[in-house]
C-alpha cells in the first residue's frame, strides 16, 4: 500500500470517528434539552412554592433590621 | 470582646456575625473572614443540581415500571407455561420474581428529589455556598441570619469606605 493510501484510508477512519461523535453529541444535546424542556413545569411550580414563602420570611427579617 | 450580631446553627455548620468579621466552622473546616473581604450575600435555588436529580428519577421511576412491566408478564407466562412445560414455567416465573424484587427494592431508595437553595457568601477569594431547605425548619433561622448579614454589611462598608 503507498503512502498516499495510507493516508486516505486514515483520514477516512478519522473521518467517520468524528461524524460518528459529533451525531452522539448532537444526539446527548438533544435528548438533554428535551428532559429540561419537560422538567421546566415542575421546576417552576417549585420554585414558586418554595419562594412564596421564603420571600415573606426574608422580607419580614428586612423590615426588622432596618428599623 | 467584639459583640454577636447574629449566629446561625444547623446540623454541623455554625455561622457568627459580629461587627468586624464573619466565622464559619463545618465538621470539616473552621474559618475566619474579616468583613472587609466579604462584598456579598445571596440565597440561590440550585436549580441544575434540581434538574439533573429530577431527570435521574424520572429515569430510575421509568426503569422501575419496566421492571414491574416484564415482572407481571414473565409471572403469566410463567403460570401459562406450567401446563406445557413445568421448567419453563418454573424457569419464568424466577426471573419474574427477580424483576420484581428489583423493581420493588429501587422503590424505597428512590425518593422524589428536592429543591435545594443555597446561601452563597460572596468573599474576595471566591463563594462559599450552604446548602438548605428554604421550606425547611430551619428556613426561618437561615431569613433572619441573611437579613443581619446584609444590614451588617451595608452598614460597615458605608462606615470603612
Amino acid at each position: 500500500m503507498s503512502f498516499w493510501d495510507t493516508f486516505v484510508k486514515v483520514w477516512q477512519v478519522r473521518t467517520s470517528i468524528k461524524i460518528q461523535e459529533s451525531l452522539e453529541e448532537s444526539y446527548r444535546v438533544y435528548i438533554e434539552n428535551a428532559e429540561t424542556q419537560a422538567n421546566i413545569p415542575k421546576i417552576a411550580d417549585e420554585l414558586n412554592k418554595k419562594n412564596a414563602s421564603w420571600n415573606e420570611k426574608i422580607n419580614h427579617h428586612r423590615k426588622k433590621t432596618d428599623k | 470582646m467584639e459583640n454577636i450580631l447574629s449566629q446561625f446553627n444547623a446540623d454541623n455548620l455554625d455561622i457568627k456575625l459580629t461587627s468586624e468579621k464573619l466565622f464559619i466552622n463545618t465538621a470539616t473546616s473552621s474559618e475566619a473572614f474579616a468583613l472587609r473581604s466579604v462584598n456579598g450575600i445571596g440565597v440561590v435555588d440550585l436549580v441544575d443540581d434540581y434538574n439533573k436529580a429530577l431527570t435521574a428519577w424520572k429515569s430510575a421511576k421509568h426503569t422501575q415500571i419496566i421492571a414491574l412491566g416484564a415482572a407481571i408478564i414473565l409471572g403469566i407466562l410463567g403460570l401459562f407455561a406450567l401446563q406445557y412445560a413445568a421448567d419453563l414455567g418454573f424457569a419464568l416465573i424466577v426471573f419474574g420474581g427477580i424483576f420484581a424484587f428489583f423493581a420493588l427494592r429501587m422503590k424505597k431508595t428512590n425518593d422524589e428529589p428536592k429543591l435545594m437553595s443555597a446561601v452563597r457568601i460572596m468573599t474576595s477569594g471566591g463563594n462559599i455556598d450552604f446548602q438548605f431547605d428554604k421550606t425547611g425548619i430551619k428556613s426561618g433561622i437561615v431569613a433572619e441570619f441573611a437579613a443581619k448579614v446584609e444590614s451588617t454589611l451595608t452598614a460597615y462598608h458605608k462606615n470603612n469606605d
